[in-house]
């Protein structure tokens, strides 16, 4: 980053020399150093979304620090990156899912839902009064037009996805995407995939105790976003660590 | 007819238009069970002839309309909206049929006193842990809960046959029969209710609203043909 | 009753009615009568309170079980009667509220007499669209001295002895004044400044004595009553059954 310290990284209303935005790219940074992993897959029946999370203390109370919330019933997304960031974008998807409720009366799509997150986070970017956020999501959407996976970061930028993955171990994690058979994957299939996958990825070095959070927009689940059953989290773990242990 | 005078502001509530008629419920044991008609009127006219006036607003719960039908698909997308509210909270619970009575009874209290009322007699019904419960708000927000209700013509007709007939032992067969003749007593004399009627009822399985029914009037009674006739002035 | 219903409109302007000249034009009234009465006397160390339970509009009894009181604190109870029942419940949901945050914010139960100046200051907050409530506060004073205060629509507050409100106002009052307060017997003496000199038993007496009379000549009056009596040891709830003509 050549032109760091140069006092063009303080504010996103500044374009640098070379045509850069640092803050943005800080935010980027934000979301890889913030320590998790976030991964979406689409299938043929609907969307699963996984996350893994550190324990952040043996005294926390189980199943408190979702990163996987709901916007709306047919809609979940995952996030990575600064948690308070992340609540915020939330916050907001649920008001623009409420909204378009209250004014089409039928539920938001996917896309535009994502679209218009995209927008608000571009938003952050234009002023200098704002700081960007510093989260990645993934959103997995269920409408008339089937599921959708998309992802939006903190640039404002945001795409439709087969397979994607957002955070810290994001490129190893989509390396690992782009072997699943995601043209025939369903979600039950797909389900001890990302466990695996999010094993898979896990620095050990860093950290020993983490859990990982997985929810699905499916026919199974009545096109509805939700948590996987308990039995079949515990399956797809205990297939994660198997398949762990068999690499080493 | 619908023009309103910007200097007044005290005549901004319309007059109902499109109406639904009497809406009763009874509690039985093992669940509740509410019924109306499937009519909606302007005026005398029928101008739907084909409307559901029970929803589902929760797993175990429904509500039962009487009055403006615009009022009440307004109350439906509000109580919508504050279960999908519930929804992303995410946290295992969802609200009991009492809390949704009492909410919505806020909203009609809130709408009256801004002179702009959800017109409308609403019942709600649920059952949750072996529990009935049935309540009554209204336009005004007036709410109450009763082992038997019953809105507009219906409080004159159906309430004191249920008053007569309802005991807290009642089956399921027992609450249905007592409903349909209390339906049958306000299609004869309520000029705005139908025989197609929709009978719902909530118990420990959840929300069941069953398909419409006709039911048969019986129209050759002695009293009914020559009573008219004898007495002369058309009535029996 | 009716009377006093279309008083309070008048006075909020916002009658179902109007004497303008001119075709009538339908309006609106946020208005409905619910009516019902409560009646509340006070003695050396109780008070009690009673409300009937009909609720009805017009000549329609709504439900025949539909209580009048609320018990604010140990020590207070709150009756409405005559009253447009939406605005009874607004009233009474609110005060439930108060009721916790005074207690959060200073630690102990507000006093009875806290509890009427609050019930009149939130009357007056709806001073230009009245709640539609005739209310009476009945408890026990900060010496255990039983009391009670009653309020018009807007909140003018007062302690008295002996207080009715509602559709039977007019035919319990006049013999309240009498057995009680004895304004028609020269040659008896007059009672105590801030309670009757009647046992406890004697004014439950009374009480259901009034309300079987009402219950006889007010149409609106009826059912059951509801008959609290507070002491120091907490409310005591009874119910008495009247008439279900």
């Amino acid at each position: 980053m050549a032109s760091i310290g140069t006092g063009y990284d303080q504010s996103t209303s500044t374009f640098s020399p070379d045509g850069r935005i640092f803050q943005v790219e800080y935010a980027v940074k934000a979301v890889d150093t913030s320590g998790s992993t976030a991964i979406g897959v689409k299938c043929v029946d609907g969307v699963v979304l996984a996350v893994e999370k550190s324990l952040v203390s043996k005294m926390m109370v189980h199943n408190t620090h979702k990163r996987i919330f709901h916007l709306d019933e047919h809609i979940g997304m995952a996030v990575s990156g600064v948690q308070a960031d992340a609540r915020n974008v939330m916050n907001r998807g649920r008001g623009e899912a409420t909204q378009y409720r209250s004014t089409y009366g039928d539920a938001i799509p996917g896309d535009v839902i994502a679209t218009r997150l995209a927008g608000y986070m571009h938003l952050h970017t234009m002023y200098w009064w704002l700081r960007p956020f510093g989260t990645s999501v993934l959103i997995g959407s269920y409408d008339q037009d089937g599921p959708q996976l998309h992802d939006v970061d903190p640039s404002g930028l945001s795409y439709r996805h087969f397979a994607a993955a957002v955070g810290k171990a994001k490129t190893a994690a989509k390396s690992q995407l782009e072997k699943l058979p995601l043209s025939t994957l369903t979600c039950r299939q797909a389900v001890p995939e990302l466990a695996k996958i999010m094993y898979s990825i896990h620095d050990d070095l860093k950290e020993k105790t983490f859990e990982i959070e997985i929810s699905w927009v499916c026919e199974e689940s009545g096109k509805k976003h939700t948590h996987i059953p308990a039995d079949l989290l515990t399956s797809a773990v205990a297939a994660g660590k198997a398949a762990k242990e068999a690499e080493e | 007819m619908f023009a309103q005078p910007a200097d007044d502001p005290r005549k901004n509530t319309l007059r109902p238009m499109v109406t639904g008629t009497s809406a009763i419920g009874i509690k039985y044991k093992g669940g509740v069970m509410v019924a109306t008609d499937t009519i909606a009127c302007y005026g005398n006219w029928i101008r739907y002839k084909d409307v559901q006036r029970i929803h589902a607003v929760s797993k175990d719960t429904l509500i039962a309309m009487n009055g403006e039908m615009s009022d009440y698909q307004k109350v439906l997308q509000i109580l919508e909206q504050k279960r999908l509210a519930e929804y992303c909270v995410d946290d295992g619970s969802t609200q009991t049929s009492a809390e949704l009575h009492s909410y919505l009874t806020r909203v009609m209290y809130q709408k009256r006193c801004k002179f702009d009322p959800l017109w409308n007699m609403l019942l709600v019904g649920g059952f949750r842990n072996g529990e009935a419960y049935l309540g009554y708000t209204d336009l005004y927000g007036t709410h109450f809960e009763d082992n038997f209700l019953a809105t507009g013509l219906g409080m004159y007709m159906a309430l004191p046959l249920m008053r007569n007939q309802w005991t807290p032992e009642m089956s399921e067969a027992d609450a249905r029969a007592l409903l349909q003749m209390a339906l049958k007593i306000c299609y004869y004399r309520d000029t705005r209710a139908s025989n197609k009627v929709q009978i719902a009822r909530v118990d420990a399985s959840g929300v069941h609203i069953d398909e419409p029914i006709t039911l048969q009037g019986e129209w050759n009674h002695a009293r009914f043909v020559e009573g008219g006739a004898k007495s002369g002035d058309g009535g029996w | 009753m009716e009377t006093m219903s279309r008083d309070v409109a008048a006075m909020s302007g916002y009658g179902a009615s109007s004497a303008a000249a001119g075709p009538t034009m339908h309006q609106w009234s946020p208005y409905v009568m619910n009516s019902g009465t409560v009646m509340a006397i006070c003695g050396k160390d109780f008070a009690v309170i009673a409300g009937d339970t009909r609720m009805s509009v017009g000549y329609q009894i709504q439900s025949r079980n539909v209580g009048k009181l609320l018990k604010v604190t140990d020590k207070a109870v709150l009756g409405t009667g005559g009253h447009c029942q939406a605005d009874t419940l607004n009233l009474q949901k609110l005060l439930r509220a108060r009721m916790v945050q005074y207690e959060h914010q200073n630690g102990k139960t507000p006093k009875t007499s806290a509890v009427a100046q609050l019930v009149s200051q939130m009357l007056y907050g709806r001073r230009f669209f009245p709640l539609l409530t005739k209310n009476i506060v009945a408890g026990l004073d900060e010496d255990g001295v039983g009391c009670v205060y009653t309020f018009d629509v807007v909140g003018c507050l007062e302690r008295v002895r002996v207080a009715c409100d509602g559709s039977a106002e007019e035919l319990i009052q006049p013999v309240l004044d009498n057995l009680l307060e004895r304004q028609h017997q020269q040659d008896k003496p007059k009672p105590p400044p801030l309670h009757v000199d009647l046992s406890r038993e004697d004014v439950v007496n009374i009480v259901k004595d009034a309300f079987t009379s009402a219950g006889e000549r007010d149409i609106t009056t009826g059912d059951h009553v509801d008959i609290w009596v507070i002491d120091a040891s907490g409310v005591h709830q009874e119910k008495f059954d009247l008439k279900y003509d």
